[in-house]
This record gives structure tokens, C-alpha cells and sequence, in this order.
């Protein structure tokens, strides 16, 4: 039924001749027992801009990476310009002019752009001789035709994630691409090269390539897409001309409830200053200074945001704070006492507590069980071991209990290993580890980093919480919504810097975009 | 005086320590740079070792025997290629395995050969790499010594500018240097890692046999256990060393062949230093350069990264 | 549950050796030897003569140290590939200290035991050290550090005050520091009248027997409790896994790093210890090439999934077939080496970890397949 209207709606806003340059027809698609796709359709017109909307994990990425030849869908069927075609392998997707710019970039950093370009179709001259002249005067040519300007000879590990953004669309157009399958594009760009990336689909768009772009930000498909098709748990709901919805409505459809943001707690005005930052400057492992004079300060019962693109130091900045990394100069300060370059241990002893980026490489131990995992911070401190034995008893009533007060599912999961919860539940084993030690200071590197809404919303009542108990709170994140909506102050870090501190209250989104590009110093 | 001599005869041993170990060494580094570790070349220079001494003294051509050491290089690394490419295993265990594989096949079939015994008959030596009417001219001055210098040394040292070439200029060497850099990119263009990789293992093999041949051929003449006696790793340290690169692979292969020669210099003529010790030299020269050099050398990315399509 | 997992566990490994073994009789098939023969052989090498088992035993305790070693390596995430370098050094402290000292009874043997422990132990953290201080790959170190050994004990072997020159071997260790069980009861009058009447008991005394399979043993159920109930062992398992999540908690990896290997060092080293003071003829001998106890143990451990019990039994497991081996050489004439291939097969067979389960696919298809001919 729900395929009929998706058909109507599609047709009315058409010209009957058209003949879809994508068509995808009832795509299933399996991994093990995880069933992906459940007969999704998709139908993209020729020369437009089509988005395909959806929550994490429902399938949006997987569809796609089907028609690039990267799957093979379980049932279903796929047509290009109206002939039904049976895409094996990229090469194929390739060869029917279909290129897709993944989310995260397929560039070899030592590479220099001319050869990520042409990677996989070079140009040659004898037998297998690449003509490095010929290549950078044809890629030229090419980005100046579609104003894409780069320098073909740069190595792409020097470039902006923008410019790299920009290799990787001209390495699509190389090959000849008609069709071009953008995935979450603007997720590590800054606004600024997010408004450019929208004024470059524009301009694909009106050479006439045809654009699908995996996204869940609704602003910007409200800004650039014609049509949005909504993908909801690998069944698709609906496709929709974007004119005809407003945000609301589009994001309804989206997460099927509606979407209503929590109000602020407001902060008790209070004196004392947990963590101190002076002048700090920190190096990443090639030696390149990442932090470069950053002063910071935290004082309890607040949350202090640190907005900003990804790779501008906030990675270092935590290492730092962590004593995971070397500081060569300035200081740390918690409760007015020194911690930089001592070790991690001196660090959880003083009371900080740290919820890592990526749970699965820094906070877990996937093979352990959930308990071993809770006690992973603590298992050096009687009760739960005496002389170096460690008591097993006590520490699953230990986490027994964490598992009840968090809200761990499934129940009793105390002895499982936790590679077998699901992600939203393995970051609350994390919470609970890093907060039942009662810390004064808690630092939290994207907590929500590919969460669930439900989960995100979950982490979020739990940041208030230690808010509301008077502890300090450094809150990391890449996405501007979060901070927003989180923090009490935001400090805007960029290139290795704090270029400004703002109340919450007294700034906008537009004024944060354009502070974290580096413009609007204050 | 017989200075010039001398420094001939030294140029000469440095030369054909330096071979089987550059054989072996450019052999890793195409591995290592399509992104398979390599830990296996001790036990493939074995199996080298053992094909190229039996063929050679069977057929009674060493050229033959050489060739054929190659390609029981290649047969035997297919397997390291199977589990590594193809089923994802980790690569140090299934290094390992190749490593206990090619020893208990050599020695096996050494003595099955041999009539039981484990140390092989004298095969036949390669050819001098000089045509005749030079060596002839060499023959009664100071340089004689430098005839010896056979002309699989001069293979290996031509290989290592082919491979740089290869690697570096061609768009073969494009594509397995993506591949160890970042596989899934060269995945999402149409190419084959899984072709790639496999290719490159079994060059690899093909060469680190090639090296185990030269050196029961060339250098002890007869294949026994102890033939190659850890020469696979220090290889690996030279592969280290040099940076992942053919030219970078061959200076510190040059480095170890001329440690080993004043190894064989010294003991060899006074023995005022305990052979024992000098033998310890070229591991400890390993250690101390790796010490020296290994912080600063970058590996390419996806070495050891068994790949899976599975982006999830 | 628990009896479910440990079939699960088993299974592969069940695989492993029968792969390893049917792999070697293919091999044996094409040299022209007769596997049925060859490998039955080995069985009576084992099992046919009491002297046979008690010799499986004895021969089990080296190999099971080092195995111990190796595995808890690999528990903590390193490879220690340099068993054999450690063995030699606690073989040389053991074998100086053996001959050079002259203490009382059991305090000879505990003092060289101790001194060759830390030795090895040493040995080890070298690679662990530089390993957790720049990062070099402690295989490439370990095996440089093995024929470093190697030269060692030639050099030292060769030393005129050690070597006796017409038996090409050291002088022996002194009796004070040896561990051979019956040693002395052997000579006495009693022992004589016994082996008239009773021929099984003088067939075992015959062997090695020493009690260095008690070392083994204890060291297996110190390790065991090491990993499994104390914090250090917790670490040790935390940064095997995930070295990254381990720091994250305030682990300090890199002392763990050099602790582990020390602790691996210094089992190796027991392995060397009990070697050279238990077994005749208690003489360093003129090595041509490694004795292979070390490198054996890179497959003890692997074989028992890197727990101490299981490096109990896979040690037991290849001393047997080390030891079977021999019998099928002079009786049947197939070259030892066979049981290299084997053991290479088989370590290929737990590298590929899902190759038994497409075996067992194949063959579940294959039986369905001649079910649905049938019908």
C-alpha cells in the first residue's frame, strides 16, 4: 500500500516521458541473521538531487554500497536508465557510470592527488608506464571544468578533509560517474565547506548528473535535494518531494515520533574550579604541534563544551588531559594541583573520569565479560582485591549492582561477554564505570557517537545528572546540536586553539558555524 | 702489498653475503607493501636452499636448480597467501607455520634424497657475471678476485632498480602500493585486493627462494639445516631498515653482507677475536640499527590488516 | 554451558592434530614412505614399554615450560618467539654454576635453578624493553636475541677451562646440583637384587627420571593462578586483548610489557635449568644447530589456546610424538622430521580459524547430498 503512494507521489511531480536513471526494486539484503534491507525501492530521476533520509543503522549505506557493487542484495532488482542490469562487483557499477564518495574517504594519504585520481585507471604510456604529465594536465582540465580547483600535485595527507572531500568527487567524475552517490558528505566538514559542497551538487546537478546523498541532517536536504526518500529499519517509507514537507514533519517521518528538545537545566552559579588549563601545547606523533596555548576552566556543576571540526586538537587535548599523551609545555590543574606528564592512574586517582571516542578501541575490552569491564578502573581497590587476588564474588555484585542502577539490558548480564550487547548498552556499561568511581571531573569525548536516539538521549540525562550532583564536566563533540543543547559555556577550539568562550544562552548556531571555521575572532 | 687485492676480495664477500639476503629482502618488501607481513621468508630460503642445491646437483645445471628453488618458493608461500588473503589469519602464527613447514620439508627430503644423510651433495656453481673475455683480461692482476662475483649478484642488484621502477612508475606498482596502504579504496575502484595481494605474496616467495638457492648453491655449495640459519630474519630487519623500499632494502642489505664478511675475515685469518663472537655481529648489528632506525621508518598502513569486504 | 564451551573450544584443535597427521601421511605417501607403518611405530615409541611412557614424561617438562612461557606471552599480546634463546641462557647459568660451584645438596641446585631463572628472565625483558620503549617488533629482536644465544653458548662452550676435548663436551655438573630421582639408590647392592627380580623397575630407572616434570607442574598452577585470580594476571589478559583500553584505565603497559616477557624469560629458562641438571649426561654439548625446545614451545601454546592447563597436556601431547618418532626412525627408517611437517600443518590449521568449520560444512553437505541420492 504504502509502495502505491510512494509511486503517486513520485509521479506527480514528473513528466511521464522520464525514465528513472536509478531504479531499485524490493532490494533485501542479510548479514548473518541481521536482516539489513527488507524490500526497500528506491527511483531516482535523472538530473536530480535525491536524499535518502534515515537513522543510523537503517540500511541507508548498506543500499547504496549495493549499487556500487560493493554487496550483492539477497532479492531484488536493479535498473539503470531503465535497463535492468546485475551489478557484481565495483568495477560493473563503475562501467555504468555509477560513483560513490564514501563517508570515510577511500584516499591513500601518501598518495599525491593526480594518483589517488587515477588510481584504478591510469594513464599510460608504453606498457604500463604511468604519464604523470599527461594525468595532471587531464585532472586539471577536469576540476577547472566543474570548478573543483585543486593542486593535482599535493599529497593528499597535507589537504583539508574539504579538499579531500573534493578529490574524492573528481576521482568519481574521472571515471565518467552520471551518477553520484554521496554518503553523510557534510559529517566532517565545517559549515563553510559544507556550503560550498552544496553550491558544487548544484552545479553537478545542473550538468546534468544525477546526485543521491545519504544524510540525516534535514536542513540541509531542505536546502539542496528535489526529492528525499525516507528509509526507516531497512523499509522505506515513504519518497516525498522536499518543497512539499517542512523540517518538522520530515524529521517525524524520520525517527516516527516527534521530536522535542529537552530545556536546559539551568546552572547554579557556582565559584569553584575543578580543572585548570594554562597555556597548554601539545604535540601529535609526527611532532606537529596539535595544541598550541590553550587555557581552559571548568568549574563545578557546569558543562563546558568544546565545539569545533574534527582534527583540531580536540583528540590531543583529552590524551593531554589523560596523561595518554606528552605535554611539552603549560599545565593541568585539578583542585589546584599539577597532573600533566604524570601517569594515567595519578590522573583516575585525582578524580577524573573519561568516557573515550571509540568505545570499542579505548574503553572496552570486547572479549571480557560485562563485570570485568566494569572493574576495570577499580579492581586494584579493596574490596575487590586484597593483596593482588581479586575477589570474583564481590565484583559481580558489584556490577550486578551497576547493571540495575544503569539500566543494562539484558538483565543479569553481569557474566556475558559484552561483545554480545548492543552499542547503546555497552557505552552505558561505560557511564557506569566511569561514574560510580564519583568523579569530580568527567570527560566526555563524543558520547554519543553513533548512538541511537533513544541511547543519545539516555547518555544526556546522565551528563545532567553528574551535573546536578556538582561535578564538572568537559563535553567534546563534533556535533554543533549537541553542544548546544548541552553546555552551560562553549569554547570553540580551532587549529589547535581556543579562539572564543560563550555563554551558551547569548550565541547562535550560525554565529558557533562561523567561529568554528576560524572566522569572527572575538 | 697486496692492498688492492684484499680490498677485492672483501668487495667480493660483502657482494655475495649481500645476495641471498637482498633476494630475500626485495622479496618482503613486496609483500609488505600490498599489506602482507611476511614473517615466513626463513622458512621459504630454507626450501629454496634444499630445491636449489638437489635440482641443481641432479640435473648438474645451476641455472636449473635456481629457477626451480623460485618456484618452490612460490608453491610453498601459496599457503601463507591462502590463509592470510584468502581466510584472514593472522599473519605472525601462519608465518610461523611456514617456517616449521619449510625446514621439516627440506631436511625430510634431504634425507630421503641423500640416503639419510641431512647435508646435501656439492651442487654446481652459477656462472661468473662477467662475460669471458673480461674475466680472462682480470685473470693474473690484482682485481682476479672480483670474477667470483656470480651473476645471480648481478640479478639481484638489477632487480632491485626493475622493482623500483615497478613500484614507483608503473601503474601495477600504483595499485599494490594503495593496496597496503588502503585496500578498501583500491576495493571501491575496481580492483582486486585479493588479486593483488596474492600476486605479491607469491613474488615474494618466488624471491626468498631465489635467495636460499644462492646461498646452498653460490655460497656453501650443498644444502644442510644450518644453511640459512636465520638469514629469513635478518632479512626482515633489513627490509625494516630500508625503509619498505627496494633501494633502501638493498643498502642495508649491503650492510649486513659486509658485517658478515669481516665476520669471516677476521676469524678466518688470525683469530685473535673468537669466531663465536664475531658470528654474533650481524644479529647484533640488527638490533642496534633497528634501535637506531626503526621510530623514524613507517610501515605501510594495512600491514598485518587482514582485509574483509565487510565495511560494518 | 561451561561443558559446552570446552567442546567448542576442543573441536578446532581436534581438527588441527588430525589435519597435521593426515597432511604428514600424504607427505609420507609421496616420499615413498608407508604412513600406517610409520605412524604406528610412533605408537609403539610411545605406549609399548613402561621405560617409553616414563620417557614421554621426562621429556614433557621442558617442553611444557616452555610452551607456559610462550602462552602466557601471547595472553599478555606478545609473541615470544624467543623461547629458545631464553632456554640456552638458563641452560649456560645453570651449566656454569653447575660445574664452577660447590655447594650442599638441593641449596646447588636452588641457587644455579634461581640464578638461571633471572638470567633468562632478563634475556627476555631485553626484547620487552625495547619493545615498550621504541616500539620494535619483539619477534625481529627475539630471534636476533636467539642466535645471539646461540654464539653465546658456542663461545662459552668453547672456553679451555669448561671443554673436554676428546668427548667434545663440557665437563659435567656436579652431582651436588643434579635432580635425577634413585640417582644414588642406582648403586647400591638392594638396587641390584631388585632388577633380578623385577625387570619393569629396572626399565624405568633406566630413564632420566628427575623432577623436573614437578617444576612443570608447579609452574602450570602458578601461571594458571597468576592469570586467573591475581590483578597482575588481570592486566596482563587486559592489555593482550586491547594494550589501548588497558592505558585508557591506567594500566602501565610498558611495565607490564617487560614484566611479561620477563616472567616468559624466566620459564624458558627454568626449561634450560632442569634440562641441563636432570638429564645425562649433564654436559653442555657441542650444539650444531638450535635443540628446538624453544621453538617447540611456540606450538605447545598455540595447540593449548594459550591456557596453562592445556600447555599440560599439548606438552605431554608432542613429547609423545617426539619421542615416538624416534623408535619409527631406526624401526620403520621415516625421518623424524616428518613430525616438523606435522606440527607446521598443524599450527597453519589453528592460524586459518574457521578452516575446520568449512571442513565440517563440506562434509555435512556432502552427507546430505548422498541422504537425498539414496532416497
Amino acid at each position: 500500500m504504502e509502495l502505491e503512494r510512494t509511486e503517486q507521489s513520485l509521479l506527480e511531480h514528473l513528466p511521464a516521458k522520464n525514465v528513472a536513471a536509478v531504479s531499485m526494486c524490493n532490494i533485501h539484503k542479510s548479514f548473518g541473521k541481521n536482516h539489513a534491507l527488507r524490500g526497500v525501492d528506491l527511483n531516482v530521476m535523472p538530473g536530480t538531487i535525491h536524499a535518502l533520509l534515515g537513522e543510523n543503522g537503517a540500511g541507508k549505506s548498506t543500499l547504496m554500497n549495493i549499487l556500487c557493487g560493493f554487496y550483492h542484495q539477497d532479492i531484488g532488482f536493479i535498473s539503470i536508465n531503465g535497463k535492468q542490469v546485475n551489478i557484481t562487483n565495483p568495477k560493473m557499477a563503475i562501467d555504468y557510470g555509477i560513483g560513490m564518495v564514501h563517508q570515510h574517504f577511500m584516499l591513500v594519504q601518501t598518495f599525491t592527488v593526480a594518483q589517488n585520481i587515477m588510481l584504478g585507471s591510469e594513464l599510460t604510456k608504453g606498457i604500463g608506464v604511468i604519464d604523470f604529465k599527461r594525468a595532471n594536465r587531464e585532472i586539471t582540465e577536469l576540476s577547472n571544468e566543474y570548478r573543483l580547483t585543486v593542486n593535482t600535485k599535493k599529497k593528499v595527507l597535507d589537504m583539508s578533509v574539504g579538499m579531500q572531500q573534493r578529490v574524492e568527487i573528481l576521482k568519481v567524475l574521472y571515471r565518467g560517474a552520471e551518477i553520484l552517490i554521496l554518503d553523510e558528505p557534510t559529517a566532517v566538514l565545517t559549515s563553510q565547506e559544507a556550503n560550498d559542497l552544496m553550491q558544487i551538487m548544484r552545479n553537478l546537478a545542473s550538468n546534468n548528473k544525477t546526485i543521491v546523498v545519504i544524510t540525516h541532517k534535514i536542513n540541509e536536504i531542505k536546502r539542496v535535494c528535489d526529492f528525499c526518500t525516507i528509509i526507516r529499519r531497512g523499509e522505506n517509507v515513504l519518497t516525498v518531494h522536499v518543497d512539499d514537507y517542512n523540517e518538522q514533519q520530515l524529521g517525524a517521518m524520520m525517527v516516527e515520533r516527534e521530536i522535542v528538545s529537552v530545556p536546559r537545566l539551568k546552572t547554579t552559579k557556582s565559584k569553584k574550579t575543578i580543572l585548570e588549563i594554562k597555556d597548554l601545547v601539545v604535540k601529535d606523533d609526527r611532532g606537529v604541534k596539535k595544541i598550541n596555548g590553550v587555557s581552559l576552566e571548568v568549574k563545578a556543576g557546569e558543562i563546558l563544551g568544546v565545539a569545533g571540526v574534527d582534527e583540531n586538537g580536540q583528540q590531543e587535548l583529552v590524551e593531554a588531559i589523560t596523561c595518554l599523551r606528552k605535554v611539552e609545555s603549560g599545565t593541568i590543574k585539578i583542585h589546584g594541583k599539577e597532573i600533566q606528564n604524570t601517569t594515567t592512574k595519578n590522573v583516575i586517582c585525582s578524580g577524573i573520569s573519561a568516557i573515550p571516542e571509540d568505545r570499542h578501541r579505548s574503553g572496552l575490552v570486547m572479549k571480557f565479560s560485562v563485570a570485568e569491564n566494569m572493574i576495570l578502573k577499580r579492581y586494584k581497590e579493596k574490596p575487590f582485591s586484597r593483596c593482588g587476588r581479586m575477589n570474583k564474588i564481590l565484583i559481580k555484585q558489584f556490577a550486578d549492582d551497576l547493571i540495575e542502577k544503569f539500566d543494562i539490558r539484558p538483565p543479569n548480564c553481569a557474566e556475558i561477554p559484552i561483545k554480545k550487547l548492543s552499542g547503546g548498552n555497552q557505552q552505558k556499561v561505560i557511564i557506569a564505570r566511569e561514574v560510580s568511581n564519583n568523579p569530580d571531573l568527567l570527560v566526555a569525548m563524543q558520547p554519543t557517537r553513533g548512538l541511537d536516539i533513544g541511547a543519545i538521549e539516555y547518555v544526556h540525562q546522565k551528563l545532567w545528572e553528574q551535573k546536578k550532583k556538582e561535578k564538572a564536566i568537559l563535553l567534546i563533540s563534533l556535533e554543533l546540536n549537541e553542544i548546544m543543547e548541552m553546555s552551560d559555556r562553549i569554547a570553540v577550539i580551532y587549529n589547535g586553539e581556543i579562539i572564543a568562550v560563550v555563554e551558551a544562552d547569548a550565541t547562535s548556531e550560525e554565529e558557533m558555524g562561523a567561529l568554528m571555521v576560524g572566522g569572527g575572532k572575538k | 702489498m697486496r692492498i688492492p687485492n684484499n680490498i677485492a676480495l672483501i668487495f667480493v664477500g660483502t657482494l655475495m653475503y649481500t645476495t641471498p639476503l637482498l633476494f630475500a629482502a626485495l622479496g618482503g618488501v613486496i609483500s609488505e607493501l600490498s599489506g602482507v607481513m611476511n614473517i615466513a621468508l626463513e622458512g621459504i630460503m630454507t626450501v629454496g636452499a634444499f630445491t636449489g642445491a638437489s635440482v641443481s646437483y641432479f640435473t648438474n645445471s645451476a641455472f636449473v636448480g635456481f629457477l626451480a628453488a623460485g618456484f618452490a618458493g612460490a608453491l610453498l608461500i601459496l599457503l601463507h597467501a591462502v590463509a592470510c588473503v584468502t581466510f584472514r589469519a593472522d599473519q605472525t602464527i601462519s608465518g610461523t607455520a611456514i617456517n616449521f613447514l619449510g625446514g621439516g620439508i627440506s631436511i625430510l627430503l634431504t634425507k630421503k634424497l641423500f640416503n639419510g644423510s641431512a647435508l646435501s651433495a656439492s651442487a654446481p656453481k652459477l656462472p661468473s657475471a662477467f662475460p669471458k673475455f673480461v674475466s680472462n683480461r682480470l685473470k693474473g692482476t690484482d682485481l682476479e678476485a672480483i670474477n667470483a662475483i656470480s651473476i645471480a649478484t648481478l640479478f639481484a642488484f638489477l632487480l632491485v632498480f626493475f622493482l623500483w621502477f615497478f613500484m614507483y612508475r608503473t601503474k601495477w606498482g600504483l595499485r599494490i602500493l594503495a593496496t597496503g596502504e588502503h585496500p578498501a579504496a583500491v576495493d571501491s575502484l575496481g580492483g582486486s585486493v585479493f588479486k593483488i595481494r596474492y600476486f605479491c605474496v607469491l613474488c615474494s616467495g618466488f624471491l626468498a627462494a631465489l635467495g636460499g638457492a644462492f646461498m646452498s648453491i653460490s655460497v656453501t655449495s650443498s644444502f644442510s639445516p644450518v644453511t640459512i640459519c636465520g638469514q629469513g630474519f635478518i632479512a626482515l630487519g633489513a627490509l625494516i631498515f630500508g625503509k619498505w623500499t627496494p633501494q633502501g632494502a638493498m643498502f642495508s642489505c649491503l650492510l649486513f653482507g659486509f658485517a658478515r664478511e669481516c665476520t669471516t675475515m677476521l676469524g678466518g685469518q688470525n683469530g685473535f677475536v673468537s669466531q663465536a663472537l664475531l658470528e654474533m655481529l650481524p644479529y647484533v648489528l640488527t638490533i642496534a640499527v633497528l634501535i637506531l632506525f626503526v621510530g623514524r621508518s613507517l610501515a605501510p598502513k594495512a600491514v598485518g590488516v587482514p582485509y574483509t569486504k565487510d565495511l560494518r | 554451558m561451561n561443558k559446552f564451551n570446552l567442546k567448542k573450544k576442543l573441536v578446532p584443535f581436534f581438527f588441527a592434530l588430525l589435519g597435521g597427521f593426515f597432511v604428514g601421511g600424504l607427505c609420507l605417501i609421496c616420499c615413498g614412505y608407508d604412513p600406517i607403518n610409520s605412524y604406528l611405530a610412533m605408537l609403539e615409541g610411545i605406549f609399548a614399554k613402561p621405560k617409553y611412557m616414563v620417557q614421554v614424561i621426562v621429556k614433557s617438562a621442558p617442553l611444557i615450560l616452555t610452551g607456559l612461557s610462550v602462552a602466557l606471552a601471547f595472553k599478555s599480546g606478545l609473541f615470544n618467539i624467543g623461547a629458545e634463546g631464553q632456554y640456552m641462557v638458563g641452560l649456560l647459568v645453570a651449566a656454569l654454576m653447575g660445574i664452577k660451584l660447590s655447594l650442599p645438596p638441593v641449596i646447588h641446585f636452588l641457587a644455579l635453578f634461581i640464578a638461571a631463572v633471572i638470567a633468562a628472565g632478563v634475556w627476555g625483558a631485553v626484547a620487552g624493553f625495547l619493545k615498550a620503549k621504541f616500539g620494535i617488533n619483539e619477534v625481529v629482536i627475539s630471534i636476533m636475541l636467539n642466535w645471539i644465544a646461540f654464539y653465546l653458548h658456542k663461545y662459552i662452550f668453547a672456553q679451555p677451562w669448561l671443554l673436554v676435548r676428546n668427548l667434545d663436551a663440557s665437563l659435567p655438573i656436579r652431582e651436588t646440583a643434579r635432580i635425577s630421582i634413585f640417582q644414588k639408590f642406582k648403586e647400591t647392592a638392594q638396587w641390584k637384587g631388585m632388577i633380578a627380580k623385577n625387570p619393569l623397575f629396572s626399565d624405568i630407572f633406566k630413564t632420566d627420571l628427575n623432577i623436573g616434570i614437578f617444576v612443570a607442574l608447579l609452574a602450570v598452577i602458578l601461571i594458571h593462578y597468576f592469570l586467573n585470580k591475581t590483578t597482575r594476571g588481570f592486566e596482563f589478559k587486559t592489555m593482550g586483548i586491547n594494550h589501548e583500553t588497558a592505558s585508557f584505565v591506567g594500566m602501565n603497559v610498558k611495565r607490564n610489557t617487560v614484566l611479561s616477557m620477563f616472567i616468559a624469560g624466566a620459564i624458558s629458562g627454568a626449561a634450560g635449568a632442569i634440562q641441563i641438571t636432570g638429564v645425562s649426561p649433564y654436559r653442555m654439548t657441542n650444539l650444531a644447530g638450535f635443540e628446538g625446545y624453544g621453538n617447540e614451545g611456540i606450538y605447545i601454546a598455540l595447540v593449548a589456546n594459550c591456557s596453562p592447563i592445556g600447555c599440560l597436556f599439548s606438552g605431554l601431547f608432542f613429547s609423545a610424538i617426539k619421542c615416538g618418532s624416534s623408535l619409527m626412525q631406526i624401526k620403520v627408517g621415516t625421518p623424524r622430521e616428518i613430525i616438523k611437517i606435522i606440527t607446521g600443518v598443524i599450527i597453519f590449521f589453528i592460524a586459518v580459524p574457521f578452516l575446520h568449520k568449512l571442513i565440517l560444512n563440506y562434509l555435512q553437505k556432502k552427507k546430505e547430498n548422498k541422504l537425498e541420492n539414496t532416497k
